[in-house]
């Protein structure tokens, strides 16, 4: 088939890059395209890796609008929430085309509820898919080859056909599609990240009861994870989720749910327990000290809302910075990637040192925070640490220390929910 | 107060009162109905316009010549000198030798004659704005680091009525804060209010405000005691419980210390502003928190603006002192000895109860600047509710009864078209419900002064007289472009300033309230014998000691 793929997100990526694997003829437009460190695809190695395979074997093209051949069998559009109306007016311009009428058109976005259905009122002739965002970032390509069943939002029998011959290379038995109207497979999609966000914040709520009983949540979660009925994914306790869409879903569920006038309100304490959480380092700091903060300085490793990206929307170091500010703290910061988006959204500041070295940012700090778990955090070199810092005070918000040992080795340590 | 060179010819008071005799005379035979059928510009000739605010007096039982004849009356009592002296760091509150400058707190930031006390009343009002700011950030935190979602303000009287009745009446332009936040009052001294409150907040999100300008008004204190007891029992009785939770408004810095209020959270207020007229300075915290510091400064701006007014609009068109006049017309002429105040908004729900404090407290006296007993009744009894609430209450005295009652209707001419959040999704709705209000205000003030004649004419024949209105009741009607802070910060400047009029008229010091001072050193003495510390009741007269002997029976058994 060929394909016209539009949007720069991660999944337009995977899509563009595992389709054209398979054989079809990929054109990737490059509307929408910013600069390298914005685009999601770009952080993931093995994504961009089998993206120049692909288009040096031929089989992916990238272009420019006008340059999309008429022909196209499929078009998938992949767009970031902020993007809407560009995609609309993509739709606009395609219908000026002469195209022959009905073909594959696949909406990935994720634009909340009947944001297919907007779609579809611009190009009324052509056969409408939802395709969810699955893509996990850091395991973008096995995240999607590697899913048990696809959910499609579909209505036609004859965009069931078109869409399972696109990804029959990929998910070649039937049992592999989950067909749902598109309403149904959009609130599918928004309810995966409702269920994921419930099961962070709820450990996050254990975490805070735990403390005051005395309780580690360690024991907690590991014991949580040996359930099969339960699993160990997403019941980490720490200081709150982030990131630009799995945020944005959550907020879209519990917007709707509340829209509905249901009386539902646990997304909305999900939300509200995660906000809590993203200061929580914050609280513990200003307990230590009992409140009295202005002038100290704190140390802070890690912006980016998760390790191995340079994002930083939703993160928690927003809620940290303001917070800290709020009682005329110094932040010294570091982060392996993420500083330039920091430095992109505050600027230069007197109470904001962009640290390149983990240590420099200790320096004569009254505390250490760990917001952001990347590797190379996890084991720092406590001698220097020691000799560096101003107080010995460690506060991990992901729990990646030993407490007993870093006790040990002379340090005041609080983590989360322990 | 001698007559100096004065731009007006100025009788003597003798001749001017004598004249009023005169039309007190005339005017007590003529029906408003009269009036209104001898001169068609009423309305024209007796309204004031002083955007965005407009007075109309012309349903009162007067014409132009009594309007000259009270103004002749106040220059005679030399209110030009007296309002420059409220304008002055003069002693004008002679009996507690302090000077009155509530204006002073409405000054801009730079104000070329009187600069010193302006900057000292901004230094306050910064620190109240960055505390305000820190609130509305989601920023200003309890001791164990979480964000202050409750705020309570413990006071009574000015330090508690001012702030209530503002925060209530601009509750439509409340701010929109980082974290939900929430108001609370409390006042009364058996701990009613914060037996209610308390079991619905948590200690770590809640902070407290202790307003008294003496810091040692006992009903503030008991509650700021009991709060202090329910937050220690959670958070432990430590420096930091204090610190991160009490606010305090005072003038007296040594006593908030001494109490435990850290100094960095003590805003203070100065003995130059009476507690009744305190809304203006750190005491109208909550107004701020409500509102937000533009808010605010608008509300302040509002009071400026009359202040001016006041100084320099000539009498006849000055509203404050029109105002003071046509209430004293009522009163010592007309013999009306109440007044009511019936806003057709229900955010003004608390402005009655302000004014009574504000009118009464400050000209319910009865003895002279010169130590003699006053030649005139002074501060009619002020009473009053929401217009269209009352209707159902008390109109059918106002309209049948056989009292003389006199009126001020307050109304907003726009409502709900700010599309401020809190009404945003019903604003349609809602604004038709306020037609309905100022449909009724406008037919009430008619009925009043008309009477029958504001019925239909074709039916009054057929009427049984239980059916008629005698009409003739005065009344002034105070419109206002919308109720915003600006503008409420002008109607409340106004009656502040008609308050002052009157006590000029009278002859009084409105800014002492020796009246209430005592019944707290009696209560004082009867304390110890009702906690069984002490036994002897024999001092007493038979009636207190028939009702201490019960109380104390009970509280045994």
């Amino acid at each position: 088939m060929k394909v016209a793929v539009f949007g720069q997100t991660l999944y337009s990526g995977v899509m563009a890059a595992l389709l054209a694997e398979c054989g079809h003829q990929v054109f990737w437009c490059d509307i929408l395209k910013r600069s390298a460190s914005e685009q999601a695809y770009t952080q993931d190695d093995a994504v961009i890796n089998l993206l120049h395979k692909q288009e040096k074997s031929g089989f992916l093209r990238y272009c420019n609008f006008n340059a999309i051949p008429l022909d196209i069998d499929a078009y998938f559009f992949s767009l970031s929430p902020t993007e809407e109306s560009q995609g609309i007016e993509i739709l606009k311009e395609l219908k000026q085309r002469p195209i022959i009428h009905p073909k594959l058109m696949i909406n990935a976005s994720t634009l909340g509820l009947h944001g297919t259905e907007k779609f579809e009122k611009i190009l009324t002739d052509d056969d409408w898919v939802y395709l969810p965002d699955v893509i996990q970032e850091g395991n973008a390509l096995q995240s999607l080859v590697q899913a048990k069943q696809l959910t499609v939002g579909c209505s036609s029998e004859t965009s069931q056909i078109k869409i399972r011959e696109l990804l029959r290379p990929l998910f070649p038995r039937e049992q592999q599609y989950l067909f749902m109207p598109v309403l149904d497979a959009e609130f599918t999609k928004l309810s995966v990240s409702g269920m994921l966000a419930t099961r962070i914040s709820y450990i996050n709520d254990l975490a805070v009861v735990a403390e005051k009983l005395g309780i580690d949540i360690e024991y907690v979660r590991q014991g949580l994870a040996a359930d099969s009925r339960i699993g160990a994914s997403y019941l980490y306790p720490g200081a709150g989720f982030g990131g630009e869409n799995f945020s944005h879903d959550v907020l879209t569920l519990a917007n709707t749910v509340s829209g509905t006038g249901a009386k539902s309100q646990l997304l909305a304490q999900v939300w509200d327990i995660n906000e809590q959480q993203k200061e929580i380092l914050f609280r513990k700091l200003w307990n230590y000290y009992h409140g009295d903060l202005a002038g100290k300085v704190v140390a802070i490793w890690g912006a980016s809302f998760k390790e191995n990206t340079s994002r930083i929307q939703q993160s928690p170091i927003h809620a940290m910075l303001k917070a800290l500010w709020a009682q005329n703290m110094v932040v010294k910061l570091h982060d392996p990637q993420a500083l330039a988006e920091i430095e992109k959204h505050y600027g230069h500041r007197e109470d904001l040192i962009y640290c390149t070295d983990q240590y420099e940012a200790v320096e004569g700090a009254h505390a250490l925070c760990l917001l952001t778990a990347w590797k190379q955090y996890w084991s720092p070199n406590y001698p220097e640490l020691l000799k560096k810092m101003q107080h010995p005070l460690i506060l991990d918000g992901r729990n990646i220390y030993d407490p007993c040992y870093v006790k040990a080795q002379g340090f005041a340590y609080q983590g989360v929910g322990r | 107060m001698k007559n100096q060179n004065k731009p007006y010819p100025v009788e003597d008071i003798n001749t001017a009162i004598a004249r009023l005799q005169g039309l007190k005379a005339h005017f007590e035979q003529h029906h408003l109905n009269d009036l209104f059928a001898n001169d068609s510009t009423r309305f024209e000739q007796l309204s004031v316009v002083l955007e965005p605010i407009i007075f109309d007096f012309s349903k009162h039982r007067i014409d132009r010549s009594v309007v000259d004849s009270l103004v002749q009356w106040a220059q005679a009592r030399d209110l030009s000198n007296w309002i420059k002296t409220l304008f002055s760091s003069t002693a004008i509150n002679y009996t507690e030798q302090r000077s009155a400058m509530h204006w002073a707190l409405r000054l801009p930031k730079c104000d070329q004659q009187h600069q010193a006390i302006a900057d000292q009343v901004h230094e306050q009002l910064q620190k109240m704005y960055g505390l305000v700011n820190k609130i509305h950030e989601g920023q200003y935190r309890g001791a164990t680091g979480e964000v202050i979602q409750d705020v309570v303000n413990i006071g009574v009287g000015g330090s508690d009525l001012g702030p209530l009745m503002v925060s209530h009446a601009l509750s439509d332009f409340k701010k929109s804060t980082q974290k939900p936040l929430n108001l609370h009052f409390v006042s009364t001294i058996d701990g009613s209010q914060l037996s209610e409150l308390l079991h619905k907040l948590r200690p770590e999100t809640t902070l407290f405000i202790i307003s008294s300008k003496s810091f040692g008004t006992i009903d503030t204190l008991s509650n700021a005691q009991t709060v202090r007891q329910w937050l220690e029992k959670v958070l432990g009785q430590e420096a930091q419980t204090l610190k991160h939770h009490f606010i305090g408004v005072s003038t007296k810095p040594e006593k908030m210390t001494a109490w435990g209020i850290a100094p960095e959270n003590q805003f203070l207020l100065w003995d130059w502003v009476g507690g009744r007229y305190s809304l203006w300075s750190c005491i109208g915290l909550p107004i701020a928190l409500t509102i937000g510091v533009n808010g605010f400064k608008q509300f302040l701006a509002g009071a400026y603006a009359i202040d001016q007014h006041f100084q320099h609009a000539p009498f006849e068109q000055n509203i404050p002192v029109l105002m003071g006049l046509l209430g004293a017309w009522n009163n010592n002429f007309l013999d009306i000895q109440t007044h009511a105040v019936l806003p057709y908004d229900g955010r003004l729900k608390y402005f009655a109860s302000y004014l009574q404090q504000l009118e009464m407290e400050s000209n319910g006296k009865s003895i002279q600047r010169n130590g003699e007993k006053v030649e005139w009744d002074t501060c009619p009894i002020v009473w009053g509710e929401v217009g269209p609430n009352a209707q159902h209450a008390f109109y059918q005295l106002l309209h049948q009864g056989t009292h003389s009652v006199s009126c001020d209707f307050i109304a907003p001419i726009q409502r709900y078209n700010a599309n401020q959040f809190t009404y945003v999704d019903n604003a349609e709705a809602l604004i038709e419900q306020h037609h309905l209000a100022l449909s009724n205000c406008l037919a009430q003030s008619r009925l009043l002064a008309f009477g029958n004649q504001a019925l239909d004419q074709s039916e009054l024949a057929s009427l049984p007289e239980y059916k008629k209105y005698e009409g003739n009741q005065p009344s002034t009607t105070i419109l206002m472009q919308e109720l915003n802070p600006y503008s409420l910060g002008m109607l409340i400047a106004m009656y502040e300033h008609k308050v002052f009029v009157q006590s000029v008229l009278w002859n009084i010091n409105p800014f002492d309230q020796w009246g209430v001072e005592k019944g707290k050193e009696i209560a004082n003495q009867l304390l110890p014998i009702l906690n069984g510390h002490q036994q002897d009741l024999s001092t007493l007269d038979v009636s207190t000691q028939g009702l201490l002997k019960i109380l104390l029976g009970k509280i045994d058994g």
